[in-house]
């Protein structure tokens, strides 16, 4: 073997272990930080006792704390941002445009209109998930149909489509916000549309995690072929590649993933539109690389972003409300910096 | 091997055909001259034979094998296709895995290309003399490089038959001259290319045969001296042009331009050729 490849080889084995400790660190840091104090050797030995099997005596509150709040938290931190970042990353490739994220078809309203109903008519956790990913689907699904039933259903009518269906189902939305009772129900429908990540426990997790591993699974598996869509329809076509075929899968696959995360966590913004960039100074646009890339950075980032949420301020800040005030301003930079991975 | 066509129909709007029976055969080593004015179907002709378009009539053959008889995946490892306009790519690939694309048809929707994908790509390159640009990235390359980067790409494919939608049009005299002659070189080892342009000039110095393209149709095939008459230019454009012979300046005999006659009788071009003469 020349040593071209080892240099290929060395660099892709730096990349991909940098790309397995930045979120693992980030895991263990956000089970050891939070506003009650755990020593870190008191935190690691709580952690050791539930993976092997040795007898110790740590305080009950702290094992709680540790096992039944911060690790849920960060679990939901680690499906959360990598579906988000995933999807974000998938949709700017396929649609051609850094700009687009993976609301761009209607997922977040509809997800959104989905969760209002559910904390209007029942409350219950469950209910609110479940309605909450229904019609974050069925938003999708709306807008890829009226796109279908133009003759030649381009990509732009897509996108018109989803704008469409998303403005309807944020009406919708805000027409719920209008008639719920303003004492019980709205607070809690205006704090779920602000993204929080506060009362996930492993029962919203267990629910939410089929749709987004599977999805990803299939995004990480089919992750070349988006170099070959992102060339354009006709020359994707030229290199014979089913393009109706691939897009499909590619927006069913991040719809699920969005849909579940949304009714996870809220509306989350801004990670699948910064993460990706960050991935792409990271590593170069090529989706080989950059997929893994954005999953585990997309972890890393709202690990490190419910963090700050849980501990900057002496309230819980509202995490939809926080990558926002952080995305943004990044965002900015990147655009100064002209280092952004496409242009 | 050999491509044939015959009787092809296309029409983007029904009831008015771009495509109106076209015929044509090429065969290997052959480079195949698509001559004829905006719009008589130059380009549709070049994606139906590749298959971005599907024809309502009439069939193309490679090797006796119908082009609707084979998958589109089978398709894209027959045929290469370069685009008329350099590739907007959003996103700033490397130039080698940009030629490493062109192996998608011989690679699974899960697989990734493997070591032996690159090493194809690089020959590619090496092929079209643009090895060195494979660090670059795509979108920092000028128009030639591009125009020879995409040329890699549809190589890596490794087809037999290459289509090539005017591959010199944006490209200064010398970019112009390297393509053609890289174009050339992929003949002889046994490509078939069909290449669209604009510049009778191109069609006269390099290709095999030439087709002449007006209204959806050919209206001459043959080789230079056949098609290339005042005639049938005239018919084909419907500008007055003249086919000069000129004594060669480098060696023996003569070699024909064509030149527009409104070129001729613009008085500035003949006073500066007649001021030369006299310097």
């Amino acid at each position: 073997m020349s040593r071209r490849y080892l240099g290929f080889k060395g660099r892709e084995i730096l990349e991909a272990s940098l790309l397995i400790f930045i979120p693992l660190i980030a895991f263990l840091a956000s089970l050891f930080i939070g506003r009650y104090n755990i020593p870190s050797y008191l935190a690691l030995r709580i952690l050791i006792s539930k993976i092997l099997p040795i007898q110790t005596t740590v305080p009950r509150e702290a094992e709680i704390i540790m096992i039944h709040v911060r690790l849920p938290r960060a679990l939901a931190s680690i499906l959360v941002g990598s579906a988000l970042a995933l999807s974000g990353t998938t949709f700017q490739g396929l649609f051609r445009n850094p700009l687009v994220s993976a609301q761009i078809l209607g997922v977040a309203s509809g997800a959104g209109f989905g969760a209002a109903l559910g904390l209007l008519i029942s409350g219950d956790p469950v209910v609110v998930q479940g309605l909450s990913f229904i019609f974050g689907v069925a938003a999708v699904v709306m807008a890829y149909g009226i796109s279908r039933t133009y003759r030649e259903a381009s990509m732009l009518t897509l996108v018109l489509a989803g704008i469409a269906v998303g403005a309807f189902f944020s009406a919708l939305t805000s027409l719920l916000k209008y008639v719920a009772d303003p004492y019980e129900r709205l607070p809690s429908i205006v704090f779920w549309l602000m993204g929080s990540l506060s009362a996930v426990s492993f029962k919203e997790i267990s629910l939410g995690f089929i749709p987004i591993i599977v999805p990803c699974l299939i995004l990480v598996a089919a992750r070349w072929r988006l170099n070959i869509l992102s060339l354009g329809e006709e020359e994707a076509k030229a290199l014979g590649i089913n393009v109706e075929k691939m897009r499909m899968l590619i927006i069913g696959c991040c719809t699920l993933m969005t849909s579940a995360a949304v009714s996870m966590a809220g509306v989350v913004g801004w990670v699948g539109l910064v993460v990706p960039h960050i991935c792409r100074m990271l590593v170069g646009p090529d989706h080989k690389v950059l997929i893994p890339a954005s999953i585990s950075i997309g972890a890393a980032y709202l690990l490190i972003v419910d963090c700050i949420a849980r501990t900057v301020a002496p309230f819980e800040m509202p995490l939809g409300v926080l990558t926002s005030v952080i995305g943004a301003p990044f965002f900015f930079y990147l655009l100064r910096g002209r280092v952004s991975g496409w242009r | 091997m050999e491509v044939k066509i015959s009787d092809l129909h296309f029409s983007f709007t029904p009831g008015r055909e771009v495509l109106r029976g076209v015929s044509l055969e090429v065969r290997s080593g052959e480079i195949f001259c698509i001559l004829g004015p905006n719009g008589c179907g130059k380009t549709t002709l070049l994606k139906s034979i590749c298959g971005i378009l599907r024809p309502e009539r009439g069939s193309i053959f490679f090797d006796g094998l119908e082009a609707n008889s084979i998958s589109m995946i089978e398709r894209a490892k027959i045929v290469g296709y370069v685009p008329q306009e350099q590739y907007r790519l959003v996103f700033p690939y490397r130039v080698l895995d940009f030629v490493t694309m062109g192996r998608a048809p011989y690679l699974s929707i899960f697989s990734t290309p493997s070591e032996r994908d690159y090493e194809i790509a690089e020959e590619a390159l090496k092929e079209v003399n643009a090895y060195h640009l494979k660090d670059r990235s795509y979108t920092e390359l000028s128009g030639g490089e591009k125009q020879l980067v995409s040329i890699a790409k549809a190589l890596a494919q490794q087809p037999k038959v290459l289509l090539l939608d005017e591959p010199t049009s944006h490209l200064d005299l010398k970019n112009q001259i390297m393509v053609l002659r890289i174009l050339s070189k992929l003949a002889e080892e046994g490509l078939i290319i069909i290449m669209t342009t604009h510049f009778p000039m191109h069609a006269l110095l390099h290709s095999s045969r030439i087709g002449l393209m007006a209204d959806g149709r050919f209206i001459a095939v043959g080789t230079a001296e056949e098609v290339m008459t005042e005639d049938f230019l005239r018919k084909a454009y419907d500008v007055d042009i003249r086919i000069l012979s000129v004594k060669n300046p480098t060696g023996d005999g003569y070699i024909r331009i064509c030149v527009p006659v409104e070129a001729i009788h613009a008085s500035r071009v003949i006073r500066r050729f007649g001021e030369e003469a006299e310097g």
